[in-house]
């Protein structure tokens, strides 16, 4: 592979075509990887950030389009491209409507999807190099937190310094990070990011330095890491209090020495890669305990920029309240009238625990339920209607579960949050037994002591139920 | 519908890149074929149509549009409802025809 241009995930369901556009990407310069189905890719979206998502049409008894608003709404920063069988200017017309970048027929030539894609890319980095600094469009609000963070941005411009963003889930994290980027002299090189908590730890290492045809079953071709193709670009290390503790030796290694050894490899690669690191958790606590190495932590924090959460920033409320109708309106093609101050009030009241990105889903649902181009109170606020409680004692093996807050976390949260809840449900119910929870869950005792420390779970309390 | 000679070979035969992928694929032509006609015997119509659709797709990307049309033809015939298996037997023996070139024609790339 030539000079890196991006990432991309091809979501198809016939294997011969994911190999054939697979390789000609590749071929082409882009790390491509892919899906056969939409919970592939919304997977695989929980892992990585994709620069361009080629979705298809028809999935087998799936509606490709039906994962469009997913990708849009959860990777707001990745394109998607419709790759499809029928060469249809009305069915283009309805993906591009709906939020498709693209549309491309299947057949179209190679050399020129390839030529389609490298001028789109063009294009973008023109347009967005229009302004001085267009990442200041991105960080919406005007309160103290929002101006020191952008004025922080603004002062590490010149300086490739190591940067630890923390803040909870939906402060926006990302956005910071690819703010620093776009500000930062290595704008014109690639930013990526990659989720260490969402992705095995088998596979995170291969991931982030690569590895060596062959190092292990499924290693079929020599494969760059992402730390090879950021180089002289941005790396974002999402969820960097996740990261197993072995890992995080072998970071802090291309962190002090600027080589990566990929998996199976004997010969360390110069790299030149930034790296921003960011986290949901209390990285001090994760210290504390243990968890997280205290020498990587001094290494990632040469400089920190907290991300305050959403309800200790209300002032910002209404400011990305309309940022969030213009954005929707225009999606949607829906006239939408500002909201009254009844409704900013109820919104600024409202704590927001799942931060910017509640707050957007909330505005999208509401514009989206409007039939009159107001926003509704109730339709908002509908996610929060009765919310279910897994762990009392009626809550019958029932649909209630469709309703519960997880669906409205990120999915790495989701996914902890439910193999908390999981696990806490099987020790209750097993009297704290965790030889039985292990036997239950198909996991070593050894794995579940681990992730048990790591919730705080207190085992005992579950053996003293009566 | 009437075939040139070299409807068999594909638009990407001469990048070598593409080799393997299309040899591959013709390897894969006679078992879609067997599977359309089991699923015409047994009547499953709507699998067969998913499969031609599928097809339509995969010989267009692989360089074979006139094969995309042959198979796009067979599933609109599906589709429509409106079919004796005479129509759908003649559709097929078109495609075999063609399908059996393709396959001959990248065994003996591979031989030479």
């Amino acid at each position: 592979m030539g000079k890196y241009l991006g990432r991309i995930l091809l979501v198809d369901d016939d294997e011969k075509v994911r190999n054939f556009y697979l390789a000609t990407f590749e071929r082409a310069g882009y790390l491509a990887t892919a899906a056969a189905d939409l919970t592939s890719m919304r997977e695989q979206l929980g892992m990585h950030s994709f620069d361009i998502v080629f979705l298809d049409l028809k999935l087998g008894r799936e509606n490709g389009l039906d994962g469009l608003p997913y990708v849009l709404k959860n990777a707001p920063f990745t394109k998607v491209f419709i790759l499809s069988s029928q060469n249809s200017i009305d069915k283009a017309i309805e993906c591009m409507d709906q939020g498709a970048t693209w549309y491309f027929t299947k057949g179209m030539e190679p050399a020129e999807i390839i030529s389609k894609l490298e001028g789109y890319q063009t294009t973008s980095a023109a347009a967005a190099g229009q302004s001085n600094e267009p990442w200041r469009e991105t960080l919406v609000g005007s309160s103290d937190a929002i101006r020191e963070t952008a004025e922080t941005i603004h002062k590490l411009k010149d300086v490739d310094s190591t940067v630890l963003i923390l803040g909870e889930s939906g402060t926006g994290k990302e956005v910071v990070a690819r703010a620093l980027h776009q500000s930062s002299n290595r704008a014109s090189g690639r930013f990526d990011a990659i989720n260490c908590g969402a992705i095995p730890e088998n596979l995170l290492e291969s991931e982030l330095f690569g590895h060596k045809r062959g190092a292990f079953t499924d290693a079929k071709s020599d494969r760059k890491g992402i730390f090879e193709l950021c180089d002289k670009g941005t790396l974002l290390l999402d969820e960097i209090g996740d990261m197993p503790l072995l890992l995080q030796t072998k970071l802090l290694r291309v962190l002090q020495e600027k080589q990566v050894l990929p998996v199976g490899g004997s010969s360390a690669i110069d790299v030149e890669t930034r790296v921003i690191a960011a986290t949901h958790r209390d990285i001090l606590d994760e210290v504390k305990c243990g968890r997280f190495r205290e020498d990587l932590y001094y290494r990632l924090s040469v400089v920190f920029v907290q991300i305050p959460a959403l309800r200790h920033r209300k002032g910002d409320i209404p400011l990305l309240v309309n940022h969030f109708i213009e954005k929707f309106a225009k999606r949607f093609n829906r006239e939408i009238h500002r909201p009254s101050q009844s409704i900013l009030s109820r919104l600024t009241n409202y704590d927001w625990p799942g931060n910017i990105r509640e707050l957007q889903n909330a505005i999208e649902r509401g514009i989206v339920l409007s039939s009159d181009g107001h926003l509704n109170i109730d339709n908002m606020f509908s996610h929060l209607k009765p919310q279910h409680d897994l762990q009392s004692e009626d809550n019958g093996a029932n649909t209630a579960f469709l309703d519960h807050p997880f669906f409205d976390l990120p999915l790495t949260d989701a996914k902890q949050a439910f193999e908390k809840t999981y696990i806490e449900r099987l020790l209750k119910n097993n009297k704290g037994n965790v030889a039985e929870l292990a036997r239950r869950s198909g996991r070593y005792r050894a794995d579940l002591y681990r992730v048990i420390e790591r919730y705080g779970i207190d085992v005992d309390a579950f053996r003293n139920e009566l | 519908m009437n075939f040139t000679e070299n409807h068999h070979i594909s638009k990407y035969q001469e990048d070598t890149f593409y080799r393997s992928l299309l040899k591959s694929f013709s390897e894969d032509l006679p078992k879609v074929l067997t599977l359309l006609h089991e699923q015409f015997a047994s009547h499953k119509y709507d699998l067969a149509k998913d499969l031609c659709h599928q097809m339509v797709g995969s010989s267009a990307t692989y360089g074979y549009p006139a094969i995309a049309r042959m198979f796009e033809i067979l599933e609109k015939t599906i589709e429509s409802g409106d079919f004796d298996q005479e129509l759908i037997d003649t559709q097929l023996t078109s495609l075999e025809r063609v399908c059996e070139k393709i396959t001959t024609y990248q065994t003996n790339l591979i031989i030479e």
